[in-house]
């Protein structure tokens, strides 16, 4: 019921309205970090960095996290406290249809899903309590808890991929050991574990990747290398259990998806901040008096805290740095196993060779006067030896990747000051709330 | 340190093996040293002729080393839990 207000309560409605929407579309976004951009343990592999990986990701989100609930928080207080002045301003009752569409594609869902049942009602000297607020203490609603479900059309690749992602994995079976010829001899270096190889990574085509390739064409002969290694004795590295299965364990898709989907959060953002700044402007023309200007200081460092994509320090800055963080350890990882792919190319000859030889030599005459398995176990180093190198590269660039600091120290307070930490919302020069008083609002006497 | 496939090594090397001959007139040895051995016996320059003594020899040596390949595969077995590639039983044998 809005349609008989005057023109400049209207706009006060139409301003309240909106943060209202900006407030249940952070709370969207904070669903939305929790959910969608959740990567799953498994994808960041094994390998030496991948749980320092791991939790940077997960305590960067709970930051992110943070920040969502400030400005889903200050959003509402501005919102709801603006529709509470117009309601007592013009004596009349407010009651509100929210729109989501503005927030674009993917996170319009989770804003319908914690704003959009609810239509607020104002009425004149009423109050409207706190949505959110009494959730502060805990973690959270979770999005099942609002009783909705979100959907995306499955023609978008994107989310398409996210319902059905897969990470890869290595089944072990506990019947143990199998049988298997190298090559096309009927050689045998005797039993092998029976692992199992399942989920390969894929590449942009849908089909395996590099790495998946090139473990399982050779996976009877690095097998029997390393079965070769525990029969020959201990103190040597594995090529395919120390060192491969642990990029093979990793998914840069899975990875690369979910930080692709966490950018239309900084883009969302984005639009709240572009969006806040417009409607502030438009509320200066109607309105005038210490009321609404104590409002503009509020509204102002709201909206320099949301900030834009290209506003360091700003919560859509610290967003999309974390999406792209993402986005620059999924090609990394890439990166990783296209390298471990072409070396395994380049030296598995090496090593069949090697294997070859050793077939021959145990078979002579005077296999126990030479030293066969010497010789099959210095191949085998020098293949590990080519892999470890390129992990140490990688393992020394990997530190600068999603690199926040994540401890807090019991004795010192947090600051604000931590490396991609949760921004502090800035105090505030004029009294808290001086504007929530309808009586202090003045129509602007040059307005439009 | 002495490592396992030190000590197989050294196990192999010192593997002691002895062949009899088909009919018995030569005994090839290997001791623990690596010395080899060729006992004839006495007599065999006239009960045999030049051809049935290389044959005793050559099936004494193959012998030696049939049995010098068995305790091959044995060890490898006993270090390794499986012969790793070695069988018993070779072409070279059998020639």
């Amino acid at each position: 019921m809005t349609d008989s207000l005057s023109v400049d309560v209207q706009q006060l409605v139409n301003y309240g309205r909106a943060r209202y929407e900006d407030a249940a579309a952070c709370e969207g976004l904070r669903l939305y970090l929790r959910d969608v951009a959740s990567v799953p343990p498994g994808a960041w592999g094994t390998l030496p960095w991948s749980d320092d990986w791991q939790k940077g990701w997960d305590a960067a989100r709970t930051e992110r996290a943070g920040e969502a609930k400030t400005i889903r928080d200050k959003m509402e207080n501005m919102g709801s406290g603006l529709l509470q002045v117009a309601a007592n301003y013009s004596k009349t009752d407010i009651e509100l249809a929210l729109d989501f569409s503005r927030f674009g594609y993917d996170v319009q869902p989770f804003a319908t899903a914690a704003g959009g049942p609810r239509t607020p009602h104002y009425r004149p000297g009423g109050t409207v309590p706190s949505q959110y607020a009494d959730r502060d203490g805990g973690p959270g609603h979770t999005l099942r808890e609002y009783g909705t479900d979100v959907q995306h059309p499955s023609s978008d690749p994107r989310w398409e991929r996210l319902h059905h992602e897969t990470v890869p994995m290595v089944v072990y079976h506990p019947d143990g050991y199998i049988e298997v010829d190298v090559g096309e001899s009927s050689f045998s270096l005797g039993k092998v574990p029976n692992i199992e190889y399942l989920n390969a990574e894929q590449d942009a085509q849908g089909h395996p990747d590099g790495l998946s390739r090139f473990i399982v064409e050779h996976l009877d002969t690095l097998l029997h290398l390393e079965s070769a290694i525990d029969a020959f004795g201990s103190g040597h590295k594995k090529p395919l259990s120390d060192i491969l299965v642990h990029a093979w364990r990793c998914s840069p898709s899975v990875i690369d998806n979910r930080a692709e989907l966490l950018l239309s959060v900084g883009r969302a953002y984005d639009k709240i901040g572009k969006d806040m700044a417009g409607d502030t402007n438009r509320l200066t023309l109607w309105w005038q008096s210490p009321a609404s200007d104590a409002f503009q200081e509020d509204a102002r460092l709201a909206r320099d805290y949301v900030g834009s994509l290209d506003a360091a320090g700003s919560v859509a800055h610290e967003t999309t740095w974390l999406a792209d963080e993402g986005k620059r350890a999924a090609k990394f990882l890439r990166d990783l196993r296209a390298a471990y792919a072409d070396l395994g190319h380049k030296h598995i000859n090496d090593l069949i060779n090697a294997l070859e030889k050793y077939r021959k030599d145990v078979e002579s005459v005077f296999a126990s006067c030479s030293s066969p398995e010497k010789a099959l176990l210095a191949a085998i180093d020098a293949f590990v030896a080519v892999l470890v190198d390129r992990e140490k590269r990688a393992n020394d660039d990997a530190r600068d990747i999603i690199a926040i600091d994540r401890i807090v120290y019991r004795d010192q307070p947090d600051m604000g000051t931590r490396k991609h930490g949760q921004i502090p919302f800035p105090s505030r020069s004029v009294s808290a709330g001086s504007w929530r008083d309808s009586s202090g609002w003045v129509p602007n006497p040059k307005h439009p | 340190m002495v490592s396992r496939l030190d000590r197989y090594e050294e196990v192999v090397r010192r593997l002691p093996a002895t062949g009899r001959s088909e009919r018995g007139w030569v005994v090839v040895g290997r001791d623990h040293r690596g010395d080899i051995s060729v006992r004839i016996k006495a007599g065999a320059r006239r009960s045999l002729t030049e051809a049935e003594i290389a044959a005793e020899i050559r099936s004494a040596m193959l012998a030696a080393l049939t049995t010098h390949r068995a305790a091959y595969v044995r060890a490898r077995e006993e270090f390794f839990g499986s012969p790793l590639g070695a069988s018993p039983w070779t072409d070279w044998a059998r020639a």
